[in-house]
């Protein structure tokens, strides 16, 4: 039956543009760190655009390249045809919803809404959904005129998208522009979030009628911006997405057909509703009847990788694609240095000297560390046989002091024949928070007088 | 000489830890080419960096305690967790950056970055928490992983930051290693300090001066090698008194036979402390300070 389609479709319409026999649709890098394969999804056609069944492995080889020059074969590590029968697809049906759809298919005017372009679109789209009953395959709805709207997401819920299409109005006349670059490259954004097989088909009765060209004046959605064909393409490759263009009526766009080629899709003709039912219906069949290779590539660093097929017997290339190579550590330098290895004994020979470092402070002679009250720290060595510690500034040890607290002064006093030092006060200071008036003291006693602590320190 | 302070040696050792893994994180990814799969690649390269920052700042607490053999316990303790960190944290990174761009192919550079990031971030978790796992703490454990997370984070931001430049790349990778292993002890040491529960700092004897953060609910002090040593004070058991923290309270606790124990000069075998309180036990003496 799919044979038959096809055939019917090659009679009935003529392709005006067809892309290389063999090409790249999709590319899925998911499983790469793990087992270091990488997929692509392709189309093969015969040079009347027919898909070509039953290709074999044999018949196929992956070149891939770090720099888009040099090309290197990669082992093909797993084959499959038709693939996405058992994963489905997910499609954006993307409608021209200016102000000539709503004119007859040979460009008249007319006042009955089933004679029109727009009818016949909704029409075909219709008939294509109700024939992916069964399947896996999930589709959304956009449309564009001077604005891009977005119908219904991308979902498996298919009667949405019915339901979705009786939204589609009349524009006014200041909605009657043609944004198709901006509608393509908005619409490629919007299913980037969709895993799996991507596409989207364009369906158009003219060539891109933007707003802010013709107006000379900001569009209200995409204010002075003028998208071209690269950005287009740039946008659906990044998002693994296939653009396929249907020109319907008289009015064709001239960059559209580069786009579809470069993206892997196919731009074709139809002059009636039947040809777009049937048009709709043959774009997904060469989906879902697509070439699945897994193939084994190398950990050589590159940003990016570029990849491209080949059909051995005919000799035929398809275009350049590419995916993310990049690791967690960037760029790699072109050759060690190994005189960077002294860096290791290096940080051995600083944990050494590390470890040698002073932590502790043991005192040598008699000394005070004095904490005040404001937290600053200072050690005094005591040198004479009395060390007055006070508020003034005549004492051996003046203390910053709070004025609002009560004043007073201590004495530490060397007894030369015991060989100790004592603290001796008037009224009572706290040493190891216990009240005295006079205290022999020893290493590591503590002084609390006048909000500051002073720890005597002595040799043990 | 001046006494250097806990801060400064863990510092010093994140930053060593950068420095040493920096040469053979080179030799690793100069040869990317060689590896059979970038699986085996990934866990070679993301293992290096996790396992030297988790040998040096592993040895901090050997340090602290001048314990050899608590210093090569802390190394390769810390070795083994953060090579295991290495592998994980990068590896998730890596999965997170395939993820995205699978997923989200239209990302733009910062989403990347974030999926670094998050991966250093988890190779910083399992560097700090190696001390925790070491001293058996779920608390330390807890700060360590704070620290980690956000040191790693911060220097992994940056050291990916600078990987992009391509023409100078190995020595911007130096510096995105130092900065990593700096931040992570830095965020480490930041944690260990603001939730301490306050210092004890020595006042006598040969480690006069030196100051101990109380950072775990149970802290023991003795001459043992499990404890905060102590073993060149004379009347020190293996384990002379226990530290217990409850709720912000501490207890200082000596449940020998032979009690040894002097708070504010009164003996006692469990005393609820405050800051200012000296602690004599054994020979030695410790005044309790808030942080």
């Amino acid at each position: 039956m799919k044979k038959i389609i096809l055939m019917v479709i090659s009679f009935v319409f003529s392709f005006s543009v067809y892309s290389d026999n063999i090409s790249i649709s999709g590319i899925d890098t998911s499983s790469m760190i793990f087992d270091g394969k990488v997929s692509l999804y392709m189309t093969i056609t015969d040079d009347q655009g027919i898909l070509i069944e039953g290709v074999q492995a044999e018949s196929l080889e992956v070149l891939e390249s770090i720099n888009n020059k040099t090309f290197t074969e990669r082992d093909i590590a797993f084959f499959k045809e038709g693939i996405n029968e058992n994963n489905g697809i997910n499609i954006q049906l993307l409608i021209d919803n200016s102000g000539s759809m709503y004119e007859t298919i040979s460009g008249e005017e007319t006042d009955i809404y089933e004679n029109t372009r727009i009818y016949s679109a909704i029409s075909a789209i219709k008939t294509l959904i109700n024939s992916m009953k069964g399947s896996n395959d999930k589709a959304g709805v956009s449309y564009f005129n001077t604005y891009y709207k977005e119908l219904v997401p991308i979902s498996s819920n298919r009667n949405l998208v019915l339901e979705s299409l009786q939204m589609i109005e009349e524009p006014g006349k200041d909605e009657s522009f043609t944004e198709l670059n901006a509608a393509v490259l908005t619409s490629a954004g919007e299913i980037s979030s969709n895993r799996g097989r991507k596409i989207i088909i364009v369906l158009s009765d003219g060539e891109n009628y933007p707003y802010s060209l013709v107006r000379e004046e900001d569009s209200p959605q995409f204010g002075s911006s003028l998208f071209t064909s690269e950005q287009m393409i740039s946008e659906l490759k990044q998002n693994s997405a296939t653009l396929y263009g249907i020109n319907f009526g008289t009015g064709r766009d001239q960059s559209l057909e580069q786009v579809v080629i470069e993206t892997g899709g196919f731009l074709y003709e139809a002059e009636t509703e039947e040809d777009l039912a049937l048009i709709y219906q043959n774009i997904r069949e060469r989906v879902l009847s697509e070439y699945y290779i897994e193939y084994n590539t190398d950990t050589v660093y590159s940003e990016k990788k570029f990849v491209k097929a080949v059909l051995k017997e005919k000799s035929v290339e398809s275009g350049t694609t590419y995916y993310f190579s990049g690791t967690i550590f960037g760029n790699p330098s072109a050759e060690f240095n190994w005189i960077s290895i002294i860096a290791i004994p290096l940080s051995f020979l600083l944990l050494f000297l590390l470890a040698l470092q002073k932590l502790s402070n043991p005192a040598e002679k008699p000394e005070l560390e004095v904490k005040d009250f404001s937290g600053a720290t200072q050690i005094f060595n005591i040198k004479d046989n009395k060390t007055v510690i006070g508020t003034s500034d005549n004492d051996d040890i003046t203390l910053a002091t709070d004025n609002d607290l009560p004043q007073n002064n201590a004495t530490i006093v060397y007894d030369e024949k015991k060989s100790v030092y004592t603290v001796v006060s008037e009224k009572e200071v706290m040493v190891n928070n216990n009240p005295v008036k006079t205290r022999i003291l020893e290493p590591g006693d503590v002084i609390s007088i006048d909000g500051a602590t002073i720890v005597f320190n002595d040799k043990e | 000489m001046n006494k250097i302070n806990k801060n400064t040696i863990m510092i010093t050792l994140g930053f060593l830890g950068g420095l040493s893994s920096w040469p053979l994180l080179e030799l690793v990814l100069s040869k990317q080419s060689l590896f059979s799969n970038y699986l085996v690649f990934f866990m070679t390269a993301t293992l290096i960096p996790g396992l030297f920052m988790g040998l040096f700042m592993g040895c901090g607490e050997g340090l602290l305690n001048k314990s050899t053999s608590r210093t090569i316990k802390g190394a390769v303790l810390g070795l083994v967790i953060g090579a295991i960190g290495g592998i994980l944290g990068g590896f998730i990174g890596q999965l997170l950056l395939v993820g995205i761009i699978q997923y989200f192919p239209d990302t733009d550079m910062g989403l990347i970055l974030l999926a670094r990031t998050i991966g250093w971030a988890l190779v910083g978790i399992c560097v700090g928490v190696s001390e925790g796992i070491r001293s058996r703490s779920l608390r330390k454990m807890m700060l360590g992983a704070s620290g980690g997370f956000l040191g790693g984070a911060m220097g992994g931001f940056v050291l990916e930051l600078l990987s992009r430049n391509e023409s100078s790349g190995t020595y911007l990778r130096l510096a995105g290693l130092l900065l990593m292993g700096t931040m992570i002890s830095v965020f480490y040491t930041f944690f260990d300090k603001k939730y301490s529960f306050g210092i004890l700092r020595v006042l006598n004897g040969s480690q006069a001066g030196k100051e101990y953060r109380i950072n775990q609910k149970k802290m023991d002090l003795g001459s043992g090698n499990r404890t905060i040593i102590f073993s060149d004070y004379d009347q020190m058991s293996d384990k002379e008194i226990q530290l217990n923290v409850e709720k912000g309270v501490i207890t200082v606790i000596d449940d020998k036979v032979e009690n040894n124990l002097y708070v504010n000069e009164k003996a006692t075998v469990k005393t609820q402390l405050k800051y200012g309180d000296v602690i004599k036990a054994g020979s030695v003496k410790l005044l309790l300070e808030a942080e």
